[in-house]
């Protein structure tokens, strides 16, 4: 990922770090990921990383530094093939226990009905268009950004951005018109 | 007012990420029907968003958990009907059946001489004592020096 050259060396403390960014680059793992087990594995990994990397090296942006080390072992882990992967993903969604029982405020907003109807959708999204989504529209990346870590071209990134949206919208509209579409006069 | 400039979804969908040219934000500024629309898909965004951010622990595998956690047993019962398959085959083999006497003595010659190796069936019949012979049947003799070998010969012929 690019890093402004021109940006000072990002000096926090490891455990500043951990605080900061653990949470987030967990949920990114998870949703590249799709497995809680494995995505904390990966996420422990990356964290490891950048003790190990932390006194020695000066880095701009210690966040997206993270963001690349977690991204490049999700791609590690789906190029390992399926068997290491596959004996974590057993469980369903139904068996995974909640962390809380009261709805999150995020929940209360969406209606638990339609959070399971995207994030079903979500899972049965191609690897590819899974990866971009969540690079650009939970992690905030620009296209040039995700292409560069994805190693692929912007206009791919884009097309696989449409698709993804395109899928989820016509996952929350569950059949019905879609309001964005144009009105014919 | 619908025009031929409106955009389309694909279109509203890169205004919305930010991956549309400035040209398509132009005419949103000045198109309402395409700034409601836009509206809608920017509230779609939001949700979904929104709904992949909720942190509460949910694996996103709903997809392919419940039939992966079946794949072992689907495994075993194939290799199974596999093992049951092969036996089967092997079972319809055909089977001789000796029908005649000719045909029951070379039965016996056969299984004599793969039990008995050096002494064969034939000097077995020759060697018969009598039907009626008190000695036991000793393993140290292979010729078999009772009953039981009449009962075979008689059988036999």
């Amino acid at each position: 990922m690019p890093t402004d050259p021109g940006r000072p060396p990002d000096v926090s403390t490891y455990e500043a770090l951990v605080e900061a960014h653990y949470q987030r680059v967990l949920r990114l793992c998870r949703l590249m990921l799709r497995d809680p087990h494995e995505a904390e594995e990966v996420t422990q990994e990356a964290f490891l990383e950048l003790h190990r990397h932390h006194g020695n090296g000066v880095v701009g942006d210690w966040g997206s530094w993270l963001t690349r080390v977690a991204v490049n072992r999700v791609r590690d882990r789906h190029r390992a093939g399926w068997w290491p992967r596959w004996r974590w993903r057993t469980r369903s969604l139904d068996s995974t226990p909640l962390a809380a029982r009261a709805p999150l405020p995020d929940q209360v907003a969406i209606g638990d009905q339609t959070l399971r109807r995207i994030r079903t959708a979500f899972d049965r999204l191609p690897r590819r268009q899974r990866e971009v989504l969540t690079l650009r529209q939970i992690e905030g990346l620009s296209t040039l950004e995700t292409a560069t870590l994805l190693g692929i071209s912007e206009n791919t990134v884009k097309q696989h951005l449409f698709r993804a949206i395109e899928a989820l919208r016509r996952a929350l509209r569950h059949g019905e018109r879609d309001p964005a579409d144009p009105v014919s006069t | 007012m619908r025009t031929s400039e409106c955009l389309s979804r694909r279109q509203l969908i890169a205004v919305a990420t930010d991956d549309a040219p400035p040209s398509l934000r132009a005419h949103v500024a000045t198109c309402d029907d395409c700034r409601r629309r836009l509206t809608v898909v920017e509230g779609d965004l939001g949700l979904i968003a929104a709904a992949l951010r909720a942190d509460d622990g949910l694996a996103t595998q709903a997809g392919r958990g419940p039939y992966r956690r079946w794949a072992p047993a689907i495994a075993v019962a194939a290799a199974a009907v596999l093992i049951a398959l092969g036996i089967g085959v092997r079972a319809r083999a055909p089977v001789s059946v000796p029908s005649s006497a000719g045909e029951s003595r070379a039965f016996l010659q056969s299984i004599s001489g793969s039990l008995f190796m050096a002494q064969s069936y034939d000097r077995l019949l020759d060697t018969a004592p009598p039907a009626d012979a008190e000695e036991p049947c000793g393993w140290g003799s292979l010729a078999m020096p009772c009953g039981a070998a009449a009962w075979v010969t008689a059988d036999a012929r």
